[in-house]
This record gives structure tokens, C-alpha cells and sequence, in this order.
């Protein structure tokens, strides 16, 4: 396993100090096998990074996975700027164990439809990490704006995102539509810029031709000021699958959507816990499709209806949650969600350990 | 376990550490045996332990330390005291000896009865 650097002041040589860095990261891929690392330096990389064609990402193996890292968190930005529609375009051969850790991902002058910071849709792709990054501008400003911050597409499993920003994006900021992906403690804010009209969603858990979108789970992530001028159809859609988990979310601020939680399309047995919903508009919970859903421990105050409605049926627990009657929140406004002592929402929760889970957003144990 | 609803736990601030427990210091009479006979010059011998200061009292009167002295390094494991009982009247009289430490606690009371004659 061997370490390679790029650098805009490399010498273009090895490869294998920063001095004598590839001063392209195409150019640094080019050195890679798999479980290769590597490093790159602040700068703008004016490229896209693909799985395929003469340079692409080779994949690792599950104890050395590949690494394509930022030397300092943020300081390296890919950014295309060429009119195409990916950034990082895994459109070749299934790819497998793979990190990205640290990079701007910025779709600023891709095209104007269909654009995405990550798209990892090769069916059977898996075991891939975008982390501790930023996938940002999947906009163009163009009608009809639509962009994808991190796509995992159908097939693809063990996908993660953890610690991610992903903002200004055209229409969805995650669309998920493989199975045992996991998104967590990242932060999502202003997107659903453009898009479709009643077509936006911040997370889009989904596949077009119905198959299952199996055992993700979205937790621990702050979802915020999202929406759109085009009217947004619900911030999280959970459909086509069975056993989603979405808990220990903040999610608020969200205009212009119709619901906030949407289920739909047969979802099964989909679990959404402590989770707390504040100050979004749209009805809190529509069960258009679905069944054996569990809405439990969850806040839902100042929505445009704290209500949990079923307009297509199918079950629903929903017992307990706090809905409609004030929290006590410490300082809502400026995004502090902590609970005073007087709150109504302290020990009147259940204990859903059973689900996998003891902890809160901020990793405290309940 | 009592879980709240929504995506934040309440933190409740944990109760203080209770204080740590204080070991007062104690102290022992060495000479003279209880319920002995004293005479003229008597001398005094506690066993403090954990001691900064030992106070010495005959009934209810302090009685004048004279000349304190340690038999072993630190703090005063054995501590002489003098009682010049040559002008004290013929009786029985009650020794009381407390122990003190550097944080100023005070020790159970050490006593034995002496008898003047």
C-alpha cells in the first residue's frame, strides 16, 4: 500500500512526497491500486474522479480500503466546472471499498439538469465512505435546477455518509435507492433550490421501478432551512423498502414542502424514532402507502400540522410522541433543541433499545 | 431507563460528588494508667495520630503543655507532657486529651482518671 500526493505546487514526478506531487488528481489516480492512499493538497481541481476510463478509482479490499483524502478538511475542492453532469462519476464497473475523506465536492457549472456531487449507482457497488466532506452547488441556477448531492443507487449496499455537508442542491440532497446504506451525523442545509414542482425532497429514499430500498438508516443528522421556491412534495421520503430507520434527527426550518415525512410506494415496517420536527411546514406524517410504520418518540411542534395522517391507509403506532404541545425547547431559534427541565417530553418516552439504539443525537446515552 | 421524546436526551446535572470521608485524628493515653496515683511531677504520655496538635485538659482546666516532644519522625506519634502536680490538691482528677489535625477536626476524647495523693 503505498502513499501518493497531489499538489497544484508539486513537481509532477513520483507522486510520493508533496514535492515531487502529481499536480492533477486524475494524474494521481493513474499511480493507485487498490488500497493505494491518496493525499491531496489544498487547491481547485478543475476534474472529475470516475471509475472508469484511463485513470479511475481502483478499488481496495475490505481490511485496506482505498483512500482519496484531503490533506487539510476542506482544502481541496473538485470542481469540474465543465458542463457535464458528475463530479465524482461512478458509472464504470461495480466499485467496492473505497474512502473519500475530506473533499469539496462543487457542481458550480455542471449542467443545468440531472447533475451529481457523488453518484455511486453501479449495481452491486458497495462498501463505499464519503466522509468528514462537503457536496455543495449541485445547482445551476438553470430551469429546471434539479441536482443530487450523494447518490447511493439501486444495488448498491453498505454505502455510508458520516459527517457530511451537503448543500444547495437543485433537488434532492440524498437519494437512496440501494439497501443498507447508512447516513449519519452530517448536516444538511438549503437545498431543493429548483427541481420539479411537488417534486423536492432532502432525502429521497426510493427506486423508480419499485424494487426494495432495504435497512438504510438516516440518523443523528440536522436537516435545516431547506426548501425550495417550487413546492417541495415532503423533506423525507421513506418508500419502496422494508425496516428504514430514520431517529435521533433535527430536522426544522424546512419551507415550502407539503409534508415533512412521506411514506409511500408499499414502505414496510419503516421505524422513525426521536426524532424531533420543528417549525416546518407541511403535515407532519402522511402514510400515503405503507404499513406496520412506527412513529414513536417523536417532537412535532410549530409544523404547518403536527399531525401523523395515513390519506392511503395501512397501519401506523404512533404512540408516544409530543405533537402539537409545547416542548420547552432551550433556544429554538438559534438551533438549540435541548429540553428545559420543565419539559413534557422528559421520561415520557419508550425505551426502544430493542431497535439498536440507546443513545441521542449527540451520542448521549438515554 | 426513562427515555425522553425527541432527538435530545435532557441532561440532568449529576448530583455532586459527596464529600470525601474525613478520618478524624485519634489519640491514646500511654502513661498514666487509668485510675493510677500520681504525685509530684507527673508525666504525661498520649499517642496522637494524624495530629498537627494535642490540647491536654485536668477536670475542666487546660492544662499548661511543658515540654512536648516526639519519640519518632513526623507527626507526634508519642507526645510527653508534664503536669507539675506538686500544687494541685489531694484528689481525683480527670485527664481528657484531644488530638487535632492540620484541617483543625478534633478527635474523640482520650481520658483516664488520675489520683492525686
Amino acid at each position: 500500500m503505498t502513499t501518493y500526493y497531489v499538489s497544484p505546487s508539486g513537481n509532477n514526478t513520483t507522486g510520493l512526497s508533496l514535492a515531487n506531487a502529481k499536480t492533477t488528481i486524475n494524474a494521481g489516480l493513474g499511480l493507485m491500486t487498490g488500497g493505494d492512499r491518496l493525499r491531496i493538497d489544498n487547491g481547485t481541481y478543475a476534474e472529475r474522479i470516475k471509475n472508469y476510463g484511463s485513470t479511475p478509482v481502483p478499488s481496495g479490499s475490505s481490511g485496506a480500503p482505498t483512500i482519496i483524502e484531503a490533506i487539510s478538511p476542506s482544502g481541496a475542492i473538485v470542481k469540474p466546472n465543465d458542463g457535464s453532469y458528475y463530479v465524482v462519476d461512478f458509472g464504470g464497473s461495480p466499485s467496492s471499498y473505497i474512502t473519500f475523506d475530506g473533499l469539496v465536492i462543487d457542481g458550480t457549472g455542471l449542467a443545468s439538469d440531472g447533475t451529481y456531487g457523488y453518484y455511486l449507482t453501479a449495481i452491486g457497488e458497495h462498501d463505499i465512505t464519503v466522509k468528514n466532506g462537503v457536496a455543495q452547488n449541485m445547482f445551476s441556477g438553470v430551469a429546471p435546477f434539479a441536482g443530487v448531492g450523494v447518490l447511493f443507487g439501486h444495488g448498491t449496499y453498505n454505502m455510508l455518509s458520516r459527517n457530511m455537508e451537503v448543500h444547495h442542491c437543485g433537488e434532492y440532497a440524498y437519494y437512496i435507492s440501494g439497501n443498507t446504506a447508512i447516513v449519519e451525523d452530517g448536516y444538511t442545509h438549503h437545498n431543493n433550490l429548483g427541481g420539479s414542482p411537488g417534486h423536492n425532497y432532502v432525502f429521497h429514499v426510493y427506486h423508480t421501478s419499485g424494487a426494495n430500498v432495504d435497512g438504510n438508516i438516516i440518523r443523528r443528522m440536522r436537516i435545516v432551512e431547506n426548501g425550495a421556491p417550487q413546492l417541495g412534495a415532503s423533506v423525507i421520503l421513506l418508500t419502496t423498502g422494508i425496516g428504514n430507520l430514520f431517529y435521533n434527527n433535527l430536522v426544522y426550518g424546512a419551507l415550502n414542502f407539503s409534508r415533512v415525512l412521506m411514506l409511500n410506494y408499499g414502505v414496510t415496517n419503516t421505524g422513525i424514532f426521536n426524532n424531533t420536527f420543528y417549525g416546518n411546514s407541511g403535515t407532519l406524517l402522511d402514510q400515503v402507502d405503507g404499513t406496520g410504520t412506527l412513529f414513536r418518540n417523536n417532537i412535532g411542534y410549530l409544523n404547518g400540522s403536527d399531525t401523523v395522517v395515513r390519506t392511503g391507509g395501512g397501519t401506523i403506532l404512533a404512540d408516544p410522541n409530543l405533537l402539537g404541545i409545547d416542548p420547552q425547547f432551550v433556544d429554538p431559534a438559534n438551533g438549540d433543541f435541548r429540553l428545559r427541565s420543565t419539559s413534557p417530553a422528559i421520561n415520557a418516552g419508550a425505551d426502544l433499545s430493542a431497535y439498536g439504539f440507546n443513545t441521542d443525537f449527540f451520542g448521549n446515552v438515554r | 431507563m426513562n427515555w425522553d421524546i425527541g432527538a435530545i436526551e435532557a441532561m440532568v446535572a449529576p448530583p455532586p460528588p459527596p464529600p470525601p470521608p474525613i478520618t478524624l485524628p485519634t489519640i491514646t493515653f500511654v502513661t498514666p494508667n487509668n485510675a493510677g496515683f500520681a504525685s509530684n511531677d507527673v508525666t504525661v504520655r498520649v499517642a496522637p495520630r494524624g495530629a498537627v496538635r494535642v490540647e491536654l485538659f485536668r477536670n475542666d482546666h487546660v492544662l499548661p503543655i511543658v515540654g512536648v516532644a516526639a519519640e519518632d519522625s513526623g507527626l507526634p506519634a508519642v507526645t510527653y507532657l508534664r503536669w507539675q502536680a506538686v500544687t494541685i490538691p489531694r484528689a481525683t482528677y480527670m485527664l481528657t486529651a484531644y488530638a487535632y489535625d492540620a484541617a483543625g477536626n478534633k478527635s474523640l476524647p482520650a481520658t483516664v482518671t488520675v489520683i492525686r495523693r
